[in-house]
This record gives C-alpha cells, structure tokens and sequence, in this order.
C-alpha cells in the first residue's frame, strides 16, 4: 500500500478538491483503495460517504467502523474501514480529532503502525489533511510515503509550503519517517489571463525544479463544484473539458511518480 | 503584483527532498529475514565497539509496504546493537527494490560491511573440505575448482595474515594469499610487514601492487640463486677474484651511474634539437608528433627491456602517477638536488631510509 499525504498548511489551495479526484482516479483504475481523512472539517468523508450512498450500500455506514481519531490510539486492536463500494474505503474524520491535540506526542507515532496492519487489503492510501500545523498533519506526514502539495500562485501559499517542507524535514531527521518523500508541488487555481499567474509557475519552476508537477490546475469552475464526483465525469463545455483533462492529467503524474 | 518570493522555500525544499544517510530509525522496526548458514562470531567484540564509537557505518535497510524497514545490510551490527539495547540505529534507504535486487546489493556489501562473512565462507570451506573432501565441496558450494582451491589454503595461512581478515581489515583473499607468499619467500618477510602496516595505518593495498612485490621478490631470490650457482660452479677455479670484484663493483656501478646521469641529459638536448629540426623543416603536425612518438620509444624501450617485465610496467605506473602532480624539472630536482636538471647537486643519490617503490 502506498500512502500518499495531500498537505498544505494554507487553507483553499485545493487540498480536499484534489484528494478527491485522486480517489475517483483510483477506483475507475479499479485499485483497492483507503481514503483517510484527517481535517476535521470532514469534506472529503462526506464525499465519499455520498459514494456509498450511490453505490447503494445498506446502513448508515456508522456502526461499527473505525473513526480518524481511533488511528490515535493504541489500545485500538483492529482497524475497520467503512467499505464504500466499488473498491474504495473510508476512516472518516470526525469531532474527535479535534481532541487529537491533547494527546501526548508518542500517539503522533500509532496511525502509522495501525494502518501497517491492514495495508496488504489496500494498494494505495489518501490522506486529506488539515491547513493547520497539528498533530493529525504531523501523524499524517509520518504514516506517508508521499507528500504532495497543492499550492496556488501566493504569497501566503507558498510560505504555508515553506513550513510544511520544514515540518517535512524534521519528521525525517527525527528518524519517525525518514522514507517521507515529497512528491512535489501542484500549482492550482491559476488564472491564465493573469500575468502574475503565469509568471509566479515560472518562478515556482526554477525555485523547485523537479518537484513542481509538470501538469498545473487552472482556475475553473468545474473543478470547483464538482464535490462529489471526479471533474471529468458528464463534462459539459470546453471549459468542463479542459478542468477534466488538467485534473487527469494531474491525477496520471502523481500515480506515476508515486509508482501506484 | 508584487513577484513571488521563493528563496527561502527553494531551500526548504532541498532539506526536505534529501535522503538522509544519517537518519536514525526505532531499532524494532527492522526486520530481519533469517539468512541460511550463518555464523557471527565476535558479536560481543562489536557490541563493546559500538558501546564506546556507536555504529559507524548505517545500515542499509529496505522501506516496505506495510511501513516497517527491512534488513539488508548489516546484521552483525544490528546483532551486536541489541545486544547494546540500543534504541535506535542509523540507516541508509532504499525503496522499491525486487528481491533479487536487495539480493545483489546483500552479494556486493558483504565483502566489505560485514567482514566474517568473507571468515565464515572460508571456514565453511576448510570444514567442508575436511569432511567431504575438495570434489564434494565443490559441489556444496556450486563452485569451480579453483575457487575451492583459494579457499582451502587460508588455513595454512600465518596467523597475521589470517589476522587481518578476521579484523575485517581485508577480505581479499587474493592479496592476503600474496601477503602470505612474501612471507614464506626468503627476503620477503620484510615487504610483508610493510604491506601489513599499511592495512594498519588504513591505506589502501592494491592486488597488483602486492604481486608486483611477490614477483620482485622471487625474481631476487632467483637471480640470487643464479648468481650463487654460477660462483659456485668457479668457486675453486678463482677463489681469490671472488674478493675483489666487491670494492671493484661498487666503483664500476657509481662511474655507471654518473654516466647514465650525463646520458639523460645529452638525450634531453637530442629531443630539444629533434622538435627544433621539425620546426624548421615545417613537417605537418601529425609527421612531427609521429617523429617525437617513435624516437621516445626508440630511447626507452630498449631501457624497458633491460629491465624485467613487471619493473617496465611498475615503474611507468609510478612515473605516470608522479607526473600527474608534479613536473619532471621537479621530480629531477626531488632525486638529484640543485636547482634545476642541469645542475644537479647529487648523481649518484643514496636510498632514502624506508623507501619503497
């Protein structure tokens, strides 16, 4: 299983928006995949929740099933993911990870060895995680393999990155995950018409090099509602189809990189 | 709109993408997959060095699937390391590798992180050997003939030379079966001990070097015992002559080497008036390089010749080497004092105490 961290500590970059569609890439390449939300705010659960729902599975999909904040702790024996149809699963977020705060640096380290002991029933795991600096991102960070950033032309943004690709060094050399590897930096919500726009990917470019995904998220409307289903379903419009060709064209390079 | 600042997340982005070496990782998170035959012997002489240095050199280790780190490289450490009860131990990390590609990287690295691998083979052999007899050792092994063979001598071997695999300082044998040849040849124990304290000091031995050492030696100990048959087929026709030759020789060989001195100098000015008449005669710049080419062949090869063969190739090597860094004014100067090569202070310098080629 390949875990892979959707991270920024800027908020409305496109975190949840791309773990979204990452997810929707996965199941239409038929892999096993386990959606992991760790942001609190819970989007991402309620569109994969909304999947089930479509996918017609009995229940409430409450009982019985392992929650984010669970991951936390170490008496939990067995992790149960709510099966969401069509190969995907889901540890939803809920009002406990708030309280995730309280606990005492060591449980930073459980998620980690609690998602070791189902990732031979998953080829690849999302993590959608919050835009604050808390324990739930650092747990995230160290449970990944992967990191990948979305990040939008600003100034704000890119400092959020800044710290992030800190807090990325400082939970490798602390020796809790030395194998994190970021996978690199999605620009998102460009606006081709802006010059500041296109010149601030050029400057991302040279400041990152490799670690700039070659394929950018323009600004468009599709992306941006589309919530709960991938962008690049029932396209209607130019504009619709080139969101959905950027959005898999994004979603093809991470997988790629990431060797899923 | 103001451009992006980004110097600051270029840096941090370096750090983050490095792959640290010198990352330490929870030791019970290593996986070890049991390896057929083997011995590990000194685990506790190694835990006492890691108790006092720590691990000096990391570990190599495989990310895996379900989040744990698998063992490649380095079991006598990580042995040795829990029985330290140590909580955590450096590593170097690999991902993404098939089995047979941690196989390989576990063939390369074993030679030289894991020192009584080499020990535990060669005793293996010796046991074997003794037991079933070279053929069926062969066998066991899946080896050629003479890959036995190598193995089998070690036991024989003095028991420095034998020393310095079980240290780890060299596990190849074809050096330590050299080493061992320079020791049993009358006048080689001497080189022998040389090549031992540079092991000791760290530096580096080369096979060819100390073949070259083992060929010098034998080829002493044979033109010795020529020269020795050969006096003693005269012995009772010229018993006084065998007296002088002594004094008288060594005058002889420092008037040769005064010679050989003027003789280099007289053949610098022949290739100075060489590259003049080839200016002069304004040849095309291949005829000129060509006509150089061959008349430095002409003046040397004869030299080489006189020379034995291993001496030809030695000396050439060291020259090369020399020349690299230094200019042949230089070097002329280093061997012969003065200022410069036409005035040198000494033609005829002495051996420098402890030198070797």
């Amino acid at each position: 299983m390949k875990t892979i961290a959707i991270a920024n500590q800027k908020g409305g970059v496109g975190k949840t928006t791309l773990a979204r569609n990452l997810s929707f890439y996965a199941i239409e390449k038929k892999l096993r995949i386990l959606c992991l939300d760790f942001d609190p705010q819970k989007n991402f659960t309620k569109t994969l929740r909304n999947f089930r729902a479509r996918n017609n599975l009995s229940g409430d999909g409450l009982a019985g099933v392992s929650i984010a904040s669970e991951l936390f702790n170490e008496k939990t024996k067995q992790l149960i993911p709510l099966d969401c149809g069509k190969g995907a699963s889901l540890i939803a977020s809920e009002r406990g990870l708030v309280d995730v705060g309280e606990l005492h640096l060591d449980a930073l380290m459980h998620p980690r060895t609690a998602l070791a002991s189902i990732a031979s029933q998953y080829d690849v795991c999302i993590i959608d995680t919050a835009p604050t600096l808390g324990k739930p991102l650092y747990a995230a960070l160290i449970a990944s393999d992967f990191v990948v950033c979305p990040c939008d032309v600003d100034q704000d943004a890119t400092d959020g990155l800044t710290d992030l690709f800190d807090d990325i060094s400082r939970v490798k050399q602390m020796g809790w995950n030395p194998g994190l590897t970021p996978l690199g930096v999605v620009v998102t919500k460009v606006n081709s018409r802006r010059a500041h726009d296109m010149q601030g990917i050029e400057d991302l470019r040279e400041a990152l090099g490799d670690l700039i995904f070659k394929n950018v998220l323009f600004e468009r409307a599709a992306t941006k509602v589309a919530k709960d289903r991938a962008v690049w379903q029932s396209t209607k419009g130019e504009s619709h189809l080139a969101a959905a060709r950027e959005m898999k064209a994004v979603c093809k390079e991470i997988f790629a990189k990431a060797g899923v | 709109m103001a451009k992006l600042n980004l110097s600051s997340l270029a840096q941090a982005s370096q750090i983050a993408v490095k792959q640290d070496a010198d990352a330490e990782i929870d030791i019970d998170l290593i996986d070890v997959k049991v390896q057929v035959r083997r011995k590990f012997v000194g685990i506790d002489d190694l835990a006492e060095s890691i108790g006092q240095h720590g691990i000096m050199y990391p570990l190599i280790v495989h990310v895996q699937e379900n989040g744990r780190y698998r063992l490649i490289c380095g079991e006598r450490r990580i042995r040795a390391a829990r029985l330290k009860q140590l909580k955590s131990v450096p590593v170097l990390l690999k991902r993404g590798l098939t089995e047979a590609q941690i196989r390989a990287l576990q063939v390369a690295e074993n030679v030289d992180t894991d020192p009584l691998s080499a020990f535990d083979e060669v005793t293996g052999v010796a046991e074997d050997i003794e037991a079933y007899g070279p053929a069926e050792a062969a066998k066991i092994w899946n080896r050629k003939a003479a890959w036995i063979s190598k193995r089998a001598g070690f036991k024989g071997f003095a028991s420095e030379v034998q020393e310095l695999m079980i240290e780890g300082v060299c596990q190849d044998l074809e050096v330590l079966g050299s080493i061992n040849q320079l020791k049993k040849t009358p006048g080689g124990e001497a080189y022998a001990k040389s090549v031992i304290a540079k092991f000791k000091r760290g530096e580096s031995v080369s096979r060819e070097g100390v073949r070259e050492l083992v060929a010098r030696v034998k080829a002493h100990e044979k033109t010795q015992k020529d020269a020795k048959e050969g006096a003693d087929l005269f012995k009772d026709d010229e018993p006084t002559s065998r007296a002088k030759p002594k004094s008288g020789s060594n005058k002889k060989l420092h008037k040769l080497r005064e010679e050989l001195n003027k003789t280099g100098l007289t053949l610098a000015d022949q290739f100075k008036t060489e590259q003049a008449l080839m200016t002069e005669l304004d040849q095309p710049l291949q005829e000129g390089e060509w006509v150089l080419w061959s008349s430095f062949q002409t003046v040397l090869l004869p030299v080489l010749d006189a020379l034995s063969k291993d001496r030809a190739a030695s000396y050439l090597r060291r020259l090369a080497n020399e020349i690299k860094t230094k200019s042949a004014e230089e070097l002329y100067v280093e061997l012969h004092g003065g200022e410069d090569i036409r005035s040198a202070a000494d033609t005829t310098p002495s051996m420098a105490k402890g030198w070797e080629l």
